[in-house]
């Protein structure tokens, strides 16, 4: 009895193997290998870091200095002269449109306001056409006060991958005339 | 005396004749007979096939009724010396939304018979209600397009990664065979779409994004991407590069009146 069943084992393994070596003779494979990439779009808002208001004391002290060369003769001149004294961004309200980066003037004057048609809203949106090349604008965050992200800005990555070129202005407007080629 | 003599040798004539006679026998069965041998080798009929080297690798992106596809630029494929691995290679993303509408990616490649193989096999169309098996889509790399520019989810500091870590999601995908196309050149393709699971996380990704200024600014840049359908890189979201291996198993499993041998023509 004993020896019945080891023998019926045996066939049944033999069977079995048979069977699997058979199986695994009629089939064959091809490894495919691929990298995918999947674009998911998504509306990217890029907020600005808040900058600290400026103490009036430095703001006085520097209006003299900055008035200077704006009643000179040479309205191009590198400046320091970026920046605008508040009466100004007062005297001349198109300058609130003009982007808060300080620049010099002859930057500004090959680069009209681009801050001023960037949309930060639009321009996070997916499938919006960009408008300002990469680096411009340094903060269009100025354009946008009215940003439902507070103190923050939003705005296109080039804008802010150009930040470290200029000095982004606080998001409170308080620089918002201070762009010689815009206030020419 | 005489007579004694005379009996031996009639005995050595005796046996002296019947030695001449059993030689002669010999020697003439020798002479008359020879010997063939025929070996043989029967085997069963072997199945080996492989990629071509040299051949239109496709890559698309079929709709689900199978009728219209659109198909990816610039494909290239890496086949290894046997033939048994390919590797394509396109530069092209996906936009989800075609995967999120149940469009399958479709891997094609074309087949040729291994050394000394005898090719048998089923010529079949994709039956998306019946999947072969599914595969996991593994994440590579996940990176951030915005304006056209590309910033890498790296651990640089910048912490992209962590804003983008909800997109660091293993994708699965069912997968169904085809082998199509004549047999001189026949293609085995694999079309892969997502599993429902799949579909929900893709439904659960954010669809906005806040990020900050200084994590672009640290975050490394990469080469710029281009979408299908897209003329410039210029839609904004996250690109994640996901890495697919799949087997193209191919069986005997065939039907007879649907047989197409490789070099043969048609089969009955």
């Amino acid at each position: 009895m004993k020896q019945a069943l080891h023998a019926a084992l045996l066939a049944g393994a033999t069977v079995l193997g048979c069977t699997v070596i058979a199986w695994g003779y009629w089939i064959d494979s091809i490894q495919v290998k691929t990298d995918v990439t999947v674009l998911y779009p998504v509306k990217i808002t890029v907020t600005q870091p808040e900058k600290p208001p400026i103490p009036e004391e430095i703001l006085q002290e520097k209006a003299p200095l900055e008035d200077a060369p704006s009643d000179g003769a040479d309205p191009n001149a590198p400046s320091q002269g970026g920046e605008v004294s508040d009466t100004d961004e007062v005297t001349d309200p198109a300058d609130a449109q003009a982007p808060s980066q300080e620049k010099s003037g002859d930057e500004a004057a090959e680069k009209p306001a681009p801050g001023a048609s960037a949309e930060p809203v639009n321009s996070a949106d997916p499938g919006s056409q960009p408008d300002s090349p990469a680096g411009s604008g340094g903060s269009a965050s100025a354009d946008s006060p009215a940003e439902p992200t507070g103190g923050a800005a939003s705005g296109p990555a080039s804008d802010a991958g150009a930040a470290p070129s200029g000095e982004p202005s606080p998001a409170s407007g308080t620089d918002g005339g201070a762009h010689e080629g815009a206030s020419d | 005396m005489r007579t004694r003599g005379l009996r031996r040798s009639g005995k050595l004539f005796a046996l002296m004749l019947l030695a001449v006679s059993m030689t002669g026998v010999g020697a003439t069965y020798a002479g008359w007979s020879d010997t063939l041998n025929i070996h043989g080798k029967l085997t069963t009929a072997v199945f080996d096939m492989a990629a071509k080297a040299s051949g239109e690798y496709r890559v698309s992106l079929v709709e689900p009724g199978g009728r219209t596809s659109v198909d990816l630029s610039g494909v290239e494929a890496r086949t290894e010396k046997d033939g048994k691995s390919v590797e394509l290679l396109f530069s092209e993303g996906i936009p989800a939304d075609y995967m999120r509408e149940g469009y399958a990616l479709c891997l094609s490649v074309p087949l040729e018979n291994g050394k000394g193989s005898f090719m048998n096999i089923r010529r079949y169309k994709p039956d998306f209600s019946n999947e072969w098996g599914q595969v996991t889509l593994q994440t590579e790399e996940i990176c951030l397009r915005l304006n056209g520019a590309v910033y890498l989810a790296e651990d640089g500091g910048s912490g992209l990664g962590n804003l983008l870590a909800a997109y660091d999601k293993p994708l699965r995908m069912a997968v169904c065979p085809s082998f199509e196309g004549e047999p001189e050149s026949m293609w085995g393709s694999l079309y892969l779409t997502l599993t429902e699971e799949s579909l929900g996380i893709l439904a659960a990704l954010p669809a906005e994004l806040e990020l900050s200024a200084e994590a672009l600014e640290l975050a490394p840049q990469g080469s710029p991407v281009r979408a299908v359908g897209e003329e410039t890189a210029e839609t904004n979201g996250i690109l994640v590069r996901y890495r697919c291996e799949v087997p193209l198993v191919m069986d005997q499993s065939y039907e007879p009146d649907l047989i197409a041998r490789a070099g043969e023509g048609e089969a009955a």
